[in-house]
């Protein structure tokens, strides 16, 4: 029995190649665990984005198998460093509970304009899910700038 | 970065980090090496910062990274190499 951690690359493939959906099957009848990070989650929801009501069927598979089995969300990775470090150091507001909502708003979804009817609802943590691309971009432009400055370092 | 878990009060163990996050660590030294070396990352492989991220997850000792990428270039020595593997290891 292991406990696995998928990236996005094997989760993508899910609806895509049926292959893969029998060997996580196979892995789960096996006693496989999973556990999900934040940024996968994320990831494949800007897939449900990009994507649209043309492969939103499709898209949701994925989004679906996770939510039957429920598998864990870890925190994201700077409280899930602080904790093992001893850190008191929070940042941020995110909690795993909102990448539950994520999925659970896709997966129960029956189609897009549902989805995107669902992330304006009373309590909803991903009302800006739209812009997702948008958002993702200007973070990673962030990450990349201060990773440029790290390697022009001597 | 470990600066980032420092308060007045509170200094994290360098030695720990190292050792918790080393496979994270020689991942981000590997992305800073090809960059020195003129790689435009940014364009050429912009997934490198969701991967540097999932890599911190391997200071669970239980934890697995399950990919289809092959990082046995760029993690080389770290201990918890072994634990990134493909979905043909799934039992």
């Amino acid at each position: 029995m292991s406990l696995y951690l998928p990236d996005t690359n094997v989760l993508i493939d899910f609806g895509r190649n049926a292959a893969v959906e029998q060997k996580l099957d196979a892995g789960v009848a096996g006693g496989s665990t999973f556990v999900l990070a934040p940024s996968t989650i994320e990831e494949l929801s800007r897939g449900v984005v990009n994507g649209g009501s043309r492969h939103f069927e499709n898209d949701r598979k994925v989004f679906k198998w996770l939510r039957a089995h429920r598998w864990p969300v870890l925190e994201l990775p700077i409280p899930f460093m602080g904790a093992l470090l001893g850190s008191p150091v929070r940042m941020g507001r995110v909690v795993p509970e909102h990448y539950h909502q994520l999925n659970e708003m896709i997966a129960r979804s029956a189609d897009f304009d549902e989805f995107l009817r669902r992330k304006d609802e009373p309590g909803s943590a991903w009302t800006d899910i739209h812009r997702t691309k948008a958002i993702h971009d200007g973070v990673l432009d962030a990450e990349f700038t201060t990773f440029e400055k790290i390697a022009e370092e001597p | 970065m470990i600066r980032r878990f420092s308060t007045d009060s509170f200094r994290p163990d360098l030695d720990l980090f190292r050792q918790l996050f080393s496979a994270a660590i020689e991942y981000g030294d590997s992305a800073i090496r090809r960059a020195r070396a003129g790689e435009n990352l940014r364009k050429n492989d912009a997934g490198v910062f969701g991967d540097f991220q999932l890599f911190f997850y391997l200071a669970d000792p239980q934890i697995h990274l399950l990919t289809k990428e092959d990082f046995s270039t760029d993690i080389k020595n770290s201990p918890q190499r072994t634990r990134i593997v493909t979905l043909d290891s799934l039992r």
